[in-house]
């Protein structure tokens, strides 16, 4: 038992691994199918581990359900540590927790469903093998996020997914679009990545440690102003990551990368890596109100944000990152206001049904020779009936209708914001709801129903079986995934009890009220749907008419990509290319050369002293003999004995 | 336990050298009885006795003793460095299987030279008295002057070994000069009696001092006292330079350490000229390097600036600063070796490669070599997930915990880094920029220099990412 504990999480996390190094090394050698089948069968591997880990970890006694594995061990004689920089020591360390597994189910099961059906979606393309590497290295990566035992190893899967997350966006490299959306996507990373390493300098400087049993272990002792500071600069890796306001502008333009890896990066796992970061220093964030309420406001007004800029979009793909970024909104929500049990549930549902909005779309897009603009699809329902089935299940779900997989988590959320007394929230949250239940609703009519199919290219009929078969198991998800938490009976909460120390509030009881309000909002938004989009309408023309001021700032998402690019992008660029021009050549005003022709010029200066001249180096080292012994003499007899006085 | 003239032997303590000197004797012995010895069995030769020299040296893990009425000890100063030596000693016997007839001189004097080099660097690093340190550096020397000049067929070697005995001869003269007042001043050669001398100080010591420390920064290649390098790194055989990069700065190194910590144990202001020559070293290297157009010379300045850098690790003298010397010196031989080898491995032995022009698309034509190259390239620079990353770490916490000259010293090391920077990253911008048509040189593909680059690169790689692996050898 206790032998598999310790083995099974560096299986786990190798098996990815061994999967992208293998592609790499030997996939150029041998036929395109093994780096598919090499890439499906080490996350499938991973997922069956993990779950077999998470079934050995659940039946253990509740106190000892956080299990920490450490190399070196304990009791190695010379323990070879990762770094050892006195008197700071880093050992490899992961931990086993409700927390950790939950994500690790999520990320090795939807994972492999995702790698299944790339196996039908990137068949023409010419990077297959190098896709199946790059998309090996994102799980390891990922795990290693969630699995990590302290904060370093946390940030090397932090930045790690970002990296994968860089190569997967700019995957179409011939396409500028995608190269731009990629480079975007890295420098808000970064800087999220930087937020984290000074909450990494403030733990150290505080607690003197970086493992999450030390830190976590000492939070009450610390004052809540240090605590503050280290919650809010987590929370700006969080929001960079999770694309949330105010770093949320890179989102969209992922949307550049193949549709499997929007469906598995940017809406299953990688942007809810935020979640779980609040989560995990939830200790930090308990004691640390404002940091914890900051959390909150972000995460509520990102949700709503997101929402309205969603009802306009006409990019079925854009449209989805928006209702990703707004449902993560929810969950960064949840975990602010202490819900973090409501919040990793909303994460495990939207992990099912975002997935599967982006594969039914993926099909969609595909069928479709890669046209991705509603205004040119319609009346799909009958051409594609698998993909408007699930898309059908998965926007019931996001618009959280019971009995599927959105409702149960969203009441979830909703019930606790009101319970923890933020009826403020709340409000907006709701409002949200309807948005999305619009929203989607919308975009379902667009794409699948209302009138005949607009566009020109003729869509091809089939979809490839390793496409149909994952969708459909997550279709299947989508709908009973949300009865893990049923009234009276609530498997989350339990689970993650031994993490949170029972600090949890039982989900799944139903408030008639709170319920009732909530569907509610998502029929009126569906009712608006269908009276706009279902049918013929008159009054949409009209409609628009009348908000079109609001319609021009929502298409443009408030704007903010054209504030950043006044504020920061052309400051840098004028910067910089005055630089190139006036520094770099010349120096600045006058001087014969800038910094690297300096260098390069006492360079010359130094070579020209090598003449080769055997009475050269000699004088030289007299010279150098000299200046050694009088600074001696000077030293031992004052300046007299050298003639200096 | 035997004595010899009142005078007891200690053999366990010698027998590391007895092996390797009887090693030298025979490579001499069987080259002189059959002139037809191919030069694989003098090597073999070669090689086989510097395994029964480490064999010798494994029972002297973690002892300290001193043998010949003190003048020699086995100590934890002796033993790292006895390795690597014997270890560079090994990867150039094998580097030197590429060496043809036409290089001139015979197999077995070049492979006894060798050995007897390394014999001399073993001394040094025992030696625990003046005449002890004073013989070792002399056989290290002059069987070098000879290596330098083993390439005559062509003029460039017998340049390099002219300049370098005559330059050596300077600055001997000023070792053995500064010894002569230092044994004045303390009255006796041990270093135990020195110590006493620097505690109370007094011109004739410091003058002594003065002299020997000028003499061994000669050894070192600290700036002023480098003027040979260039020319020397140039001219000599390819496998001659690498070993003389390496052997020369371990041995050299192993002397001022013992200085460092057994003569004055603590900071003194004796060794502010020794921090002003690092400080001019990390200067002078990095900036020398810049407009090198031959590789041979980029990596003599390289190893100018290197040996500046391992000053650092004796700044302030403090107790951790032995460890830290151990592991840049480990993580400077492997790459140094390592970055000698692909010159080897890609010229065939030949300075084909050492024209720096020979480099450019390099990646397109042998990607693994190039690969290679920059590894030991960022190693040198000191890129992250190398050794000489995690080497140049430790160098600066010595160097920013030690005081006033700490600081300067380390803050030396951060600039003279950015400047290494461009002179790297620029060979290895070339290898990987694609240029058209046909390469410079053509390049071979022998087995033996491969011996030497995997381990380089074996090296680099582990102690760069598992630099506790290294610590945990408790050398």
């Amino acid at each position: 038992m206790q032998g598999f504990l310790t083995t099974a999480p560096f299986t786990i996390l190798s098996l990815p691994l061994l999967g992208t190094i293998f592609i790499a090394l030997v996939g150029p050698r041998v036929h395109r199918s093994v780096s598919a089948v090499i890439g499906n069968l080490s996350i499938l591997g991973a997922f069956v581990l993990t779950a077999m880990l998470a079934w050995t970890v659940w039946h253990l006694p509740p106190d000892a359900q956080v299990v920490t594995v450490k190399y070196p061990p304990a009791w190695a004689a010379h323990p070879v540590f990762w770094a050892h920089i006195p008197p700071l020591t880093i050992s490899f360390e992961m931990r086993i927790d409700a927390l950790a597994l939950l994500w690790m189910l999520i990320i090795t099961g939807v994972g492999f469903l995702i790698h299944l059906y790339s196996v039908g979606y990137m068949a023409d393309s010419h990077g297959y093998r190098t896709f199946f590497a790059y998309m090996n290295l994102f799980v390891f990566m990922m795990l290693l996020l969630v699995m990590a035992g302290n904060f370093l190893w946390l940030l090397v899967g932090w930045g790690g997914v970002g990296l994968a997350s860089y190569l997967l966006i700019g995957f179409d490299a011939q396409r500028t679009a995608a190269v731009l959306a990629a480079r975007k996507a890295l420098i808000m990373n970064v800087i999220g990545d930087v937020g984290i390493m000074v909450a990494i300098f403030l733990m150290y400087a505080h607690f003197g440690s970086l493992s999450y049993k030390e830190v976590f272990g000492n939070v009450s002792a610390a004052n809540t102003n240090a605590l503050d500071w280290i919650g809010i600069w987590l929370l700006l890796g969080a929001v960079a990551k999770s694309a949330q306001l105010p770093l949320q502008t890179w989102l969209p333009d992922a949307m550049e990368g193949p549709t499997p890896v929007s469906a598995l990066i940017h809406a299953a796992t990688m942007v809810t890596a935020g979640v779980y970061l609040i989560a995990r220093a939830h200790p930090i964030y308990d004691h640390a109100p404002f940091a914890a309420m900051t959390v909150a406001v972000i995460g509520c007004a990102t949700a709503f944000f997101a929402a309205t800029v969603g009802t306009v979009q006409y990019d079925i793909k854009r449209v989805l990152a928006y209702s990703t970024m707004s449902q993560i909104g929810y969950m960064i929500l949840a975990v602010g206001v202490g819900a973090y049990a409501a919040g990793t549930f909303h994460f495990i549902t939207h992990a099912f049904f975002k997935a599967l909005l982006f594969m039914a779309a993926g099909i969609v897009i595909h069928n479709l020779d890669g046209e991705q603009d509603v205004r040119k699809m319609g009346g799909l329902a009958k051409r594609m009936p698998l993909a408007f089935w699930t898309f059908l299940i998965g926007t019931l779900a996001i618009s959280g209708i019971p009995p599927f997989a959105g409702f149960f988590s969203k009441d979830a959320i909703f019930d606790q914001l009101l319970t923890h007394g933020h009826p403020v929230l709340w409000a907006f949250a709701v409002a949200t709801a309807l948005l999305t239940a619009y929203y989607m609703f919308r975009l379902l009519f667009l794409t699948f129903l209302s009138g005949d199919y607009r566009g020109t290219r003729e869509p091809h009929a089939a979809s490839s079986t390793s496409m149909a078969v994952p969708t459909s198991i997550l279709a299947v998800l989508s709908v009973i995934g949300g009865w893990l938490v049923l009234p009276g009976h609530d498997a989350i909460s339990a689970k993650l009890e031994p993490v949170f120390a029972g600090a949890l509030p039982e989900m799944g009881g139903i408030n008639a009220m709170v319920t009732g309000i909530a569907i509610a909002a998502a029929l009126v938004g569906i009712a608006v749907a269908w009276a706009l989009y279902g049918r013929a309408s008159q009054a949409r023309t009209k409609l628009r008419t009348v908000l079109s001021p609001l319609r021009a700032l929502l298409l443009n998402a408030y704007y903010f990509d054209t504030i950043y690019h006044w504020l920061f992008e052309v400051p840098a660029l004028t910067v910089a290319s005055d630089v190139a021009r006036y520094v770099e050549p010349d120096g600045v005003g006058g001087f014969t050369s800038g910094v690297a022709g300096a260098t390069t010029k006492i360079g010359d200066v130094m070579r020209s002293w090598e003449t080769g001249y055997l009475r050269r180096y000699g004088l030289t080292m007299v010279i150098g003999m000299v200046l050694v012994l009088a600074f001696y003499l000077y030293l031992v007899h004052g300046a007299a004995a050298v003639g200096m006085k | 336990m035997m004595s010899v003239a009142g005078v007891s032997i200690s053999w366990a303590v010698l027998a590391p050298i007895v092996a390797l000197s009887a090693g030298g004797l025979l490579i001499m012995l069987v080259d002189l009885v059959s002139r037809s010895a191919s030069k694989t069995v003098l090597y073999s030769i070669g090689i086989v006795s510097c395994v029964a020299s480490f064999l010798a040296l494994v029972p002297l893990y973690g002892h300290t003793e001193t043998t010949l009425a003190g003048a020699f000890a086995s100590d934890r100063f002796s033993w790292a460095f006895d390795v690597l030596l014997l270890l560079t000693l090994a990867i150039t016997l094998v580097l030197s299987s590429l060496r043809k007839a036409e290089d001139g001189g015979s197999p077995g004097s070049y492979a006894a030279l060798l050995v007897f080099c390394t014999i001399g660097g073993m001394v040094m690093a025992g030696a625990n008295n003046l005449i002890i340190i004073f013989l070792g550096i002399e056989q290290l020397s002059l069987s070098l002057y000879v290596l330098a000049g083993t390439g005559f067929p062509r003029e460039a070697s017998q340049e390099a070994a002219l300049k370098y005995v005559l330059l050596g001869s300077l600055a001997s003269g000023f070792l053995i000069f500064g010894s002569a007042l230092l044994y004045g001043s303390a009255g006796g050669v041990g270093l135990a009696a020195l110590h006493s001398a620097a505690v109370s100080g007094g011109t004739l010591f410091i003058a002594g001092f003065a002299l020997f420390l000028v003499g061994l920064a000669f050894k070192l290649a600290l700036a002023p006292f480098h003027t040979w390098v260039p020319d020397v790194y140039e001219g000599s055989p390819l496998a001659v330079t690498g070993y003389m990069a390496v052997a020369v700065k371990v041995a050299a190194f192993a002397v001022l350490a013992r200085i460092a910590y057994e003569v004055f144990g603590q900071d003194s202001f004796a060794l502010v000229p020794l921090w002003s020559v690092a400080i001019l070293s990390m200067l002078v290297g990095n900036l020398g390097a810049i407009r090198q157009r031959n590789l041979k010379r980029l990596l003599g300045y390289s190893s100018i600036a290197q040996a500046g850098y391992m000053v650092v690790a004796l700044a302030g003298v403090q107790q951790s600063g032995l460890n830290t010397l151990l592991f840049y010196l480990f993580a400077y031989a492997l790459t140094s070796l390592g970055a000698f080898g692909v010159m080897a491995l890609l010229g065939d032995g030949t300075d084909a490669y050492a024209d720096l022009d020979a480099y450019k698309g390099l990646h397109f034509r042998r990607p693994w070599p190039a690969a290679a190259m920059a590894l030991f390239f960022f190693s040198l620079a000191g890129i992250p997930a190398t050794a000489g990353f995690y080497g140049k770490l430790l160098l600066l916490q010595q160097g920013f915990l030690a005081g006033p000259w700490g600081i300067a010293l380390a803050v030396t090391l951060v600039a003279g880094t950015l400047v290494s920077f461009y002179v790297y990253g620029k060979v290895v911008w070339d290898m990987y920029s694609y240029v058209e048509g046909e390469a410079a040189a053509p390049s071979g593909n022998a087995f033996a220099p491969w011996v030497a680059v995997a381990a380089g690169a074996v090296g680099t790689i582990v102690f760069g990412i598992l630099p506790q692996t290294f610590t945990a050898l408790h050398l």
